[in-house]
């Protein structure tokens, strides 16, 4: 008897913990990478200051890809993001004299609101969504660009945020501090609340999902609003992260780093699959790579985007297998 | 009885053909008026030749992946990397250059053909992904700085005087009359119309859609090469900022000629219209000094407006 219970147990335990590896590749490309890393370059990658840059840039990069996974999910595309990191900022900058320091959650409003102006295009005039939120990041971001042309300064900053930059926890950065609260927040709609688990319904069979009798419109717009949402919420740390200050030179390839964790982390393109979970562990995949890649003797900083290109590839390639069947345009 | 043309149902359906000619016309007019030198002189006239002419190639091939239904982001990457290949290899190898460059871009376009139609990822991502890599090269190839070509026989390419206008002019009208007859008279024109109003009825109808996706992913990337190595001898070199600007105003381009980003309407004698008008719009507005970064709102206001209007609602039932 007890042997049998043993033998089950052991089943249970191996059955997990194949799906924990079929499930998440990306735990075990972190773990790899890490060992890798410490192996080739002990001193110059597990030294303080990197493992700070390390948690500094996952912050950023999760926080740029959390958001966007809730789009994903439903096999649409949300590139508004950068739109969203670099006009909130200048929105913050431009209202700093008015409102104070409250001027910061103008962030996650205006992202909640350029998510909803999305979601209404994307549902009622039906264009495809990767083309309508690439067009409005590039209108965010060139009208940043704007705003700092036309205010006379250099960069958009608010040094009265400084204090933010202090972090309370040692060896810890504010960055990832102040990024915490998105990621529970995400992970607590994608797993506890309704708005999850339609999202993924309706992007694993939108017509499955409407004969269920799932609003499915209304649902897609609630899904841009809290990308939008998670966005703009996740953007004050990378605004802390810059010195309390928004980017405001547009170049298309910072697109890349959330998508690119997206990906990594296992969400399919195709929607249905995943979740903000997972692109938190594509994001440490991505960080990883390009933190230890640069410490390794004889790696050019030059050719960043070649290795930023392939990776991605190969990423979409192995994300590819999940489409399978469907004809792609 | 006798046909009206101006009915209010005709209107209707030919707003993809009405929009852009009024407009380019609006266009013409409101900018002569804001700016007295506008189109005032020919040497006027040549200079937006210039800045018409290789953008024109460029888009030919965007509508023809748009036609298909699918998108390409590397256009503007591509057109980069051809160009400093070209500028970088010159000095050695002289116009042999060109054929290294094209094939480069041949290749591009291939892959992303195949990741397409063998992998089934979806184009913007498997294009996205492909113009990191020719960025990427053209940043390994240059280091970075801008190659400067003095040579005659270089900047000859585009900017031969034969009557009139400048050899980019006939150069860039013959592409585009070519690549026009392609799509609009010829089987393998048909069958891209085919692909891009029902790619599941087109695959039952026998065409071979993976032959056709592959090699209009390369037509575009072939004629990105093209726009890149007419660029490249029109301003005599190349340097890392060339297409940089370019992917919003040639998806506007294109959408603003009438094609539809759903695929199967509009075509390549269309994108004309558009490419005079986004490429006007811009020399005149920055002849009456607005900003760059306002013209570029401007761009993607206009794109997806226009999108807005071309696409056939009837058609699509799910979009992604």
């Amino acid at each position: 008897m007890s042997r049998e219970f043993s033998l089950q147990q052991t089943k249970f335990v191996l059955g997990y913990a194949r799906r924990l590896v079929r499930g998440n590749p990306a735990l075990w490309a972190i773990i790899g990478l890490m060992l890798i890393f410490s192996a080739i370059v002990p001193d110059k990658f597990l030294s303080t200051s990197n493992l700070i840059a390390i948690l500094r840039n996952f912050a950023v990069t999760s926080m740029l890809a959390v958001g966007p996974t809730f789009v994903i999910l439903l096999g649409s595309i949300d590139l508004s993001y950068m739109g969203i990191w670099m006009f909130g900022g200048a929105l913050v900058w431009l209202a700093y004299p008015y409102l104070g320091l409250f001027s910061i959650f103008l962030y996650p409003i205006f992202g909640l609101l350029v998510g909803l102006f999305n979601g209404i295009v994307y549902v009622k005039a039906k264009i495809p969504s990767f083309i309508l939120t690439l067009a409005m990041t590039a209108v965010l971001a060139f009208l940043t660009t704007y705003v700092r042309n036309i205010s006379g300064v250099l960069t958009l900053t608010v040094p009265a945020y400084d204090f933010l930059r202090v972090s309370p926890v040692p060896y810890i950065p504010s960055p990832f501090l102040l990024a915490i609260p998105t990621i529970v927040l995400a992970i607590f709609v994608m797993f506890f609340t309704k708005l999850g688990t339609y999202i993924s319904a309706i992007g694993s069979n939108e017509e499955g999902a409407k004969l269920a009798g799932i609003n499915v419109a209304r649902y897609k717009i609630l899904a841009f609003m809290t990308s939008g949402f998670f966005v703009g919420l996740g953007s004050i740390a990378i605004f802390v992260h810059l010195g309390n200050q928004t980017r405001v030179d547009f170049d298309p390839s910072e697109l890349i780093r959330g998508l690119a964790a997206i990906v990594l982390g296992g969400t399919p393109l195709a929607g249905g699959l995943g979740g903000p979970h997972r692109t938190l562990l594509g994001a440490m995949v991505y960080v990883l790579i390009f933190n230890g890649l640069f410490l390794l003797p004889g790696v050019d900083p030059n050719h960043l985007k070649l290795y930023i290109g392939t990776l991605l590839l190969g990423a979409v390639i192995i994300a590819s297998k999940a489409l399978k069947g469907a004809l792609i345009a | 009885m006798r046909q009206t043309w101006f009915t209010r149902e005709q209107i209707r359906r030919n707003l993809n053909t009405i929009i852009p000619i009024t407009g380019l016309i609006l266009l013409i007019v409101s900018l002569r008026l804001a700016n007295p030198f506008f189109l005032a002189s020919w040497d006027s006239l040549i200079t937006l030749v210039y800045s018409t002419s290789f953008f024109l190639v460029a888009a030919c091939g965007l509508t023809l992946v748009i036609l298909m239904g699918s998108f390409d982001f590397s256009v503007p990457s591509v057109l980069k990397l051809t160009a400093m290949i070209f500028a970088v290899l010159y000095p050695t190898i002289g116009f042999l250059s060109i054929p290294a460059a094209l094939s480069v871009s041949l290749v591009f376009g291939f892959i992303n053909g195949l990741l397409l139609a063998r992998f089934n990822i979806p184009s913007f991502m498997a294009t996205l992904a492909t113009s990191m890599l020719a960025e990427g090269m053209a940043q390994v190839i240059s280091g970075g700085y801008t190659r400067i070509i003095t040579d005659v026989a270089f900047r000859a390419i585009s900017t031969t005087m034969i009557g009139p206008l400048p050899s980019i002019f006939y150069l860039s009208s013959l592409i585009w009359a070519l690549s026009v007859f392609f799509v609009l008279a010829t089987p393998y024109g048909r069958k891209i119309y085919a692909i891009g109003s029902n790619l599941e009825a087109a695959r039952l109808a026998g065409i071979n859609i993976r032959f056709v996706r592959i090699s209009v992913f390369m037509l575009c990337a072939l004629l990105a090469g093209l726009a890149g190595i007419f660029y490249a001898s029109q301003i005599q070199g190349a340097h890392m900022q060339v297409g940089v600007l370019d992917t919003i105003p040639l998806f506007a381009s294109v959408v603003v000629g009438g094609t539809a980003l759903t695929g199967g309407i509009g075509g390549v004698h269309r994108t004309l219209l558009g490419v005079l008008i986004i490429r006007w719009l811009d020399s005149g507005l920055s002849m009456i000094a607005i900003d760059l970064n306002v013209r570029m709102i401007f761009f993607g206001v206009i794109a997806i407006l226009m999108a807005i209007l071309t696409i056939d609602r009837r058609k699509v039932k799910i979009v992604k």
